[in-house]
């Protein structure tokens, strides 16, 4: 069965007899492939007239031959093809392939240069939410110049569309902490303090978060893909060719669709959160007017006002992320949904660094 | 064959341009003009760089190196201003159509035009009702482009990029994707749109059959080192071109043998 090999000085004959089908190949593949390297910059003779019968991958693995001793630099002969045979079996050589890079000891300059990439893109989405944020004060000024339908489409999809997950999860999360606070009050029999914890928590803290987190699955994944595959069927160069700016056109709208609704929807996260609080106060008897009455009085107007301003904050920077991931979207199948996920991950990230900067700005401010 | 028009202003003109990307040339040696109310047809065997001349022509990608000079404004040197320029005097027909998903075929006309400010919105609906009539699309007029053919979404493009009254009009690959009877009518349709407005087109296309219908005169790119090959009418230069490009006219491939000799 196998394949019958001579070698002598320099010289290396293959002969291949009988039947050479799928089978086959795959039985000799190695062994012979393995001959032609071996043989190096000598010559290689391939018998192929005692075979009965080719079939496309017994082409393959002469064409694989053929390249290997090639490559290497040495000399081939194919004896007993047919023309058409012989023509598809050169054909096959090819170009010699890149050598793959140098993969070793690349890991600090690896390191530096994600770093500078990192840094580079920062550098850059700020930019861009700046100038997203100068560009929606350019559209407040000048009402006319506004798409109002798809800000009006976007506030829809962000704002009441939005309003039942994000209240929901609120509520959840309400609950939770407020059972889990618990029994760590009454160590100090400071039970009746929950309604103080839940108003600063969720007020300034988790109703704004919980809302940005949905925002960015929701409208900032939905800005990259819309904006992304408008990138990829080339309506992004259209507006551009048309001299309408895809900024002005693509990111205002949307932009300041987010950074008014979701405000708003804060505050209806913020509340349903305080009331998902209030459900394990029930075993303790506390009603509700009581309840709301205590967090009521733990919170003033300047915590109510922090929870917004970090809600529309929040707003911006996703909205503005989202955007400029799609913006940002590259050729191929795989580009939207690429720019999709930045999309989310990124905003996730930058609101979630952004709390703690702006939790440490407002305490240095004394707010 | 079709005539020259009369008119000899020049409308493009492109001296020893390099178009690529990121500064790194991938066609150089482009020396062409192209007269107002022609049809000129940039032409050349796949990935000969059809694509990145007609980008650089429209504003979308800088050019490299040499003069590119559209209804008088230069690409190369005049920066923002001149580009802003350019696309105030251009429309574009992108392979696929691009339109504007969300609005409906009249919206799409009309968007240009509501930006401008020029019209009210009676005139703007009329005008685009017009330009829908010319590529036979006013009945289609409130359908979405996603209700709408291959075909149909490359007319209404082709109305849409004539909106704005643009010296030139740009059409990327028109008959990619359609069948050789649409293909053949929307050759028709470029060649009518043409005489009649006067117009010049600027065409991409590689297919034989819309060459030698629509192009006044063309353009053909190629060769190993990516460049100009030939300049003339298809009729010229099917008879005495350079031999590369008479064959590329003539549907012939390159030698077999000199392709397998290639390595
Ligand atoms: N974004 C890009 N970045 C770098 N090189 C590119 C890019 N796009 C195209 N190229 C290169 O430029 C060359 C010309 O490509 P281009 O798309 O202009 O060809 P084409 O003539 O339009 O071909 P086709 O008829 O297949 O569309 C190709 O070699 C291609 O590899
Ligand atoms: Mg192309």
């Amino acid at each position: 069965m196998s394949p019958d090999v001579q070698s002598t000085a320099g010289s290396t004959v293959i002969a291949l007899e009988g039947e050479l089908d799928d089978v086959r190949v795959r039985e000799v593949w190695e062994d012979v492939v393995g001959r032609a390297r071996a043989a190096g910059t000598g010559s290689v003779v391939v018998d192929a007239s005692k075979l009965n019968e080719v079939s496309g991958t017994g082409l393959l693995l002469l064409a694989e031959i053929r390249r290997t001793v090639v490559w290497a630099g040495g000399r081939i002969e194919m004896r007993g093809l047919t023309a058409d045979q012989a023509s598809l079996v050169e054909r096959a050589v090819g170009h010699k392939p890149p050598v793959p890079r140098e993969q070793e000891s690349q890991f600090i300059s690896d390191v530096g240069e994600t770093a500078f990439r990192v840094l580079d893109e920062l550098a850059d989405t700020v930019r861009f939410i700046g100038e997203a944020a100068i560009d929606l004060a350019y559209a407040i000024r000048r009402p006319r110049s506004l798409r109002w339908r798809d800000l009006l489409r976007v506030m829809g999809q962000s704002g009441i569309d939005s309003m039942p997950v994000t209240c929901m999860l609120s509520g959840i999360v309400g609950f939770i902490i407020a059972y889990q606070m618990m029994p760590a009050l009454d160590r100090y029999g400071a039970a009746d303090q929950t309604p103080t914890i839940m108003g600063f928590a969720i007020i300034r803290e988790l109703g704004p978060l919980i809302t940005a987190i949905i925002l960015a699955g929701r409208s900032g994944s939905a800005f990259a893909a819309e904006i992304g595959t408008m990138k990829v069927t080339e309506e992004v160069n259209a507006l551009t060719t048309m001299g309408l700016n895809p900024e002005r056109f693509l990111v205002t709208p949307r932009v300041l669709a987010v950074a008014i609704t979701t405000p708003l929807l804060s505050v209806f996260a913020s509340f349903a959160g305080v009331l998902g609080g209030w459900l394990p106060m029930i075993a303790r008897d506390m009603s509700l007017e009581l309840y709301l009455q205590n967090v009521r009085n733990s919170i003033d107007q300047v915590d109510f006002l922090q929870g917004v301003f970090k809600a529309f904050v929040f707003a911006v920077v996703i909205g503005g992320i989202g955007c400029r991931s799609g913006l940002k979207t590259q050729v191929g199948p795989g580009a939207v949904g690429a720019s999709t996920t930045r999309a989310v991950v990124a905003g996730i990230v930058a609101i979630i660094v952004l709390d703690g900067v702006l939790v440490g700005l407002f305490h240095a401010l004394g707010i | 064959m079709l005539t020259t028009a009369a008119s000899t202003e020049t409308v493009i003109e492109a001296k020893d341009l390099s178009v690529g990307y990121g500064g790194r040339a991938v066609l150089t040696g482009i020396n062409f003009t192209v007269a107002s109310g022609e049809v000129f047809v940039i032409g050349g065997g796949s990935g000969c760089g059809k694509s990145t001349l007609m980008k650089a022509m429209i504003t979308l990608l800088p050019p490299v190196s040499g003069t590119l000079r559209i209804t008088g404004h230069d690409l190369v040197t005049g920066g923002d201003e001149a580009v802003q320029q350019v696309r105030r005097s251009i429309g574009v027909m992108y392979q696929g159509g691009a339109l504007f998903g969300g609005l409906t075929v009249l919206e799409n006309v009309r968007l240009g035009m509501e930006e401008q400010g020029l019209f009210t919105w009676t005139e703007m609906n009329s005008l685009a009702l017009s330009l829908l009539a010319m590529v036979d699309l006013d009945e289609h007029c409130n359908k979405m482009p996603s209700a709408l053919s291959g075909g149909m979404q490359k007319r209404a493009a082709v109305a849409r990029a004539m909106a704005l009254s643009p010296q030139i009009v740009f059409l990327d690959e028109p008959s990619a994707g359609l069948d050789p009877i649409s293909s053949a009518g929307f050759d028709q349709m470029v060649v009518r749109l043409a005489r009649s407005t006067g117009r010049t087109f600027v065409v991409v296309t590689h297919e034989l059959p819309s060459i030698f219908t629509i192009a006044d005169r063309m353009v053909v790119l190629g060769g190993a080192q990516k460049t100009q090959l030939a300049i003339g009418s298809p009729k010229e230069l099917l008879e005495s071109g350079p031999p590369d490009v008479r064959r590329f006219l003539a549907r012939q491939p390159e030698d077999e043998t000199s392709q397998g000799a290639a390595s």
